[in-house]
């Protein structure tokens, strides 16, 4: 290299460098404000989330994906078992967010029950790497201050990590509308302790269908399955796995239910379902063709609370109590 | 190893510095193999393949300048024939096996050859007809037949434009490789502002609007028209942003050590017409198609009309074919062949320029060409070609139901968000130049202007490390 292109060397890593000051101390500041804001969301998903793992206490959790987090209402549990009820369902999510936030919700709080809502696509769909981009989403803001949080991300995804530790505000990347979202939701009453009634009913067409037909099993999403099971009977909690009901085509196999189905018996766990259930797959109690509306949630709760009533005067009568 | 990775990042950096602290002699050598390492992260045993055809089109090069003129041809076509058959075999062979065996079904026969199982040498297409400009260039005596095989062996594997173009010619780039390179500082900054707005439209536009696509184009029957016509807009911005935002970082990279690829994409939505955004999409292989099929063609088929639209068609349809072996590709290919003669003989015979405004004509222009190829892309899209059929019938017929928001329902808005950041960073390019950010004069609103890229990255982009579109081809 000439002495001319040293020193041109020299004035770009100059230039680098003052730009890369001014990004460190735009990233801390921006960083710091949306870890304030994070903190304090008041409502919608970031709230759920926070909720499930740094201040749960109820008696009763629901986890699932979508169709948990609509399909189940919270009011009928608390007012029919005189329980109180969570419901930390999440979006897009399945058994491998599950399995960890139920871990972190156990390190602080044992409830009486858990329900975990699951899918004919439970583990082949959304397998475990798509989740992990909705896990991903959650746990990185955790990560400067938590450190078994920095633990799950080191090890489930190294790169987000390292990305995290090096700039702040990537933790929170994507997550700038749903924390705008949560303020204004905090106005309206649109989710009553992790439930989110949607009215209206858009089914339309021809019934689609809603298998896994052929497809295989993903491994990690299975162990994440079993664990959760086996996590659950060991502290001693009552678990129900249920199939929500569904309006598609009816089906008769699927590779993620009979997986879950012969796990569940390994560990003498029932599997209620409740996917084609003639008094609750009627159009007008469906939003969508997955997801049950406000009137469909209610009478699908209703439904299963007091199936699960029945089922705690047999096997637990105290909770009652 | 993929652009949008951290390794990509560690490689560049080492590979960039190296480049500049090595005497010139070496440089070549560094850049082959560094080019090696980069093709071989992918599925190392394939640089057989790439050899093989580097080889092959070394010689015939040498073999085509060598020989008399009867000769030369048979050298070339040699050389055209090995470079397709390989090709031919690792992209057509189960597809056209599978036809095959469809057809035979058809009358009750069983196709007694099966399809063999690998997985694409990623890039082939690309680095095959970058080989195949080289002899057609020597052929034509444009070029002359490179002698240090290294040099011929950089040409093909350049590792910039190595697995998703731009499809050089010899003569852009292989003098290049001779001429020794500079640490300009200008040079260095404008090959990084490059690549930077290449990341930029790859992770935050393109693969933020690939998690609405995707999630539409995998279960199309779910859908109402609307959500389908959305999903088939904003997989034309993604295709777009992804392919042109891997062309900047290769073109970006490259020139931080002082190598000018060509331009890959202009703006193309600012076309105004059909045919104005295929000439400026992909320029590096509609010029190709254009220099080596349909010039030749064209000549011979002097000034017959039909015969002119009939090479358009057959050249869009060969594009289609050159980006997969699948028939969605074939009726894209169709489709936008037949859309430009329509429009051309639209503009010979309606003459619009004549009652409207030339303002006007560009305005209309932009929108009717983005609807016409928006159609174009959802057979480009699609998983099949029922897929495509229900799909533009929902759209047609704007089969009922609701807006698809995705989940959650809140990020609905950054696709807007970065689809209308795009429009306008490409608005102010086009129409108004003279307004720059990151190229601007004053250093406060250039670093304003990397600062706001970056941010805006870290916010909203998507780095989840998926795949370039393109890399399939």
């Amino acid at each position: 290299m000439t002495k001319e292109e040293v020193k041109q060397v020299a004035r770009l890593f100059k230039k680098l460098f003052i730009l890369l000051v001014f990004l460190f101390i735009l990233d801390r500041l921006i960083g710091t404000a949306l870890e304030n804001a994070y903190k304090d969301a008041p409502q919608g998903d970031i709230k759920t989330f926070a909720h499930s793992i740094t201040n749960p206490v109820e008696n009763i959790f629901i986890y699932g994906s979508s169709r948990a987090v609509h399909g189940y209402d919270t009011r009928i549990f608390t007012d029919s078992l005189g329980l109180s009820c969570f419901n930390c369902g999440r979006e897009n999510s399945n058994i491998l967010y599950h399995t960890v936030i139920l871990n972190e919700m156990l390190k602080k709080h044992s409830p009486e029950i858990i329900i975990l809502d699951v899918s004919a696509r439970e583990l082949t769909w959304r397998a475990a790497e798509n989740s992990k981009s909705v896990l991903a989403s959650m746990i990185l803001p955790y990560v400067r201050r938590d450190t078994s949080f920095a633990n799950i991300a080191r090890k489930l995804f190294p790169d987000e990590f390292f990305k995290t530790r090096v700039s702040k505000i990537y933790a929170y990347n994507s997550l700038i509308l749903p924390l705008l979202a949560g303020r204004k939701e905090a106005l309206s009453i649109k989710n009553i302790n992790g439930y989110e009634p949607i009215d209206g009913n858009k089914v339309a067409g021809k019934l689609p269908g809603f298998t896994d037909e052929n497809k295989e099993t993903d491994l990690v999403a299975k162990k994440s399955f079993e664990e959760f099971v086996k996590t659950v009977k060991e502290n001693d909690i009552m678990l129900y796995v249920i199939q929500s009901p569904l309006y598609v085509k009816r089906f008769s196999s699927s590779v993620s239910l009979d997986t879950i189905k012969t796990i569940l018996k390994k560990y003498n766990q029932p599997f209620w379902d409740y996917g084609f259930d003639t008094a609750l797959t009627k159009k007008e109690y469906f939003y969508d063709n997955l997801h049950l509306n406000t009137r469909g949630a209610s009478l699908f709760t209703e439904k299963l609370v007091s199936d699960i009533k029945a089922d705690l005067e047999r096997k637990k009568p105290s909770l009652l109590n | 190893m993929l652009f949008n990775s951290l390794a990509f990042i560690g490689f560049f950096l080492v590979v960039t510095s190296l480049f500049f602290i090595l005497p010139h002699k070496y440089r070549w050598l560094l850049l082959l193999l560094s080019s090696c390492y980069f093709y071989m992260d992918f599925v190392p045993v394939y640089i057989l393949v790439l050899g093989f055809t580097i080889v092959v089109d070394y010689y015939a090069g040498i073999l085509i300048e060598r020989s008399p003129a009867k000769k030369r041809k048979w050298f070339l076509r040699m050389s055209i024939v090995a470079n397709i058959g390989i090709l031919g075999f690792f992209k057509y062979f189960n597809f056209f096996n599978d036809n095959i065996s469809f057809v035979l079904k058809l009358f009750n026969f069983t196709n007694p050859v099966t399809d063999i199982s690998f997985i694409l040498p990623i890039g082939l297409s690309f680095h095959t007809f970058q080989a195949m400009s080289y002899t057609i260039e020597v052929y034509r005596g444009n070029q002359k037949a490179e002698r240090n095989f290294g040099i011929y062996a950089l040409y093909v594997m350049f590792y910039p434009q190595l697995v998703a173009g731009p499809i050089e010619r010899p003569q852009n780039i292989i003098h290049q490789f001779y001429e020794p390179k500079k640490f300009e500082y200008d040079r260095v900054v404008a090959g990084l502002k490059i690549i930077l707005w290449g990341f930029f439209k790859k992770l935050v536009v393109a693969d933020r609007l690939s998690i609405y696509v995707n999630a539409v184009y995998n279960n199309p029957e779910h859908h109402s028209g609307k959500t389908l016509l959305l999903a088939t807009m904003f997989f034309w911005f993604q295709v777009y942003c992804d392919f042109s935002g891997y062309s900047d970082i290769a073109i970006g990279s490259a020139k931080v050590m002082g190598y000018n690829l060509m331009e890959n994409f202009r703006r193309p939505f600012a076309g105004g017409s059909v045919a104005g955004i295929w000439n400026r999409w992909h320029i590096s292989l509609y010029s190709w198609f254009r220099d080596y099929v349909y010039s030749p063609l064209a000549k011979k088929a002097r000034r017959n009309k039909v015969k002119l639209f009939g090479y358009i068609i057959f050249i869009f349809i060969l594009s289609g074919l050159w980006h997969g072996a699948a028939w969605t590709y074939i009726i894209w290919g169709a489709y936008s062949g037949i859309s430009i003669v329509i429009e051309r003989l639209y503009r010979d015979k309606v003459k619009p320029q004549k009652y409207i405004s030339k303002t006007w004509m560009k305005i209309l222009g932009i929108i009717f060409a983005f609807f016409v190829t928006s159609i174009s892309c959802l057979f480009f899209r699609a998983n099949s070609v029922s897929d495509a059929l229900h799909i533009c019938g929902s759209i047609f017929t704007m089969k009922p139901g609701v807006l698809f928001r995705g989940s959650p329902p809140i990020n609905f808005y950054y696709f807007f968000l970065v689809t209308i950041i795009l429009i306008c960073v490409e608005i102010f390019q086009e129409f108004i130049p003279h307004v720059k950010l990151i190229n601007n004069k004053y250093i406060a609103l250039r670093f304003t202007g990397y600062i706001l890229i970056i941010m805006i990255m870290l916010l909203i982009g998507v780095f989840n490390g998926s795949q370039f579109i393109y890399f399939q081809f």
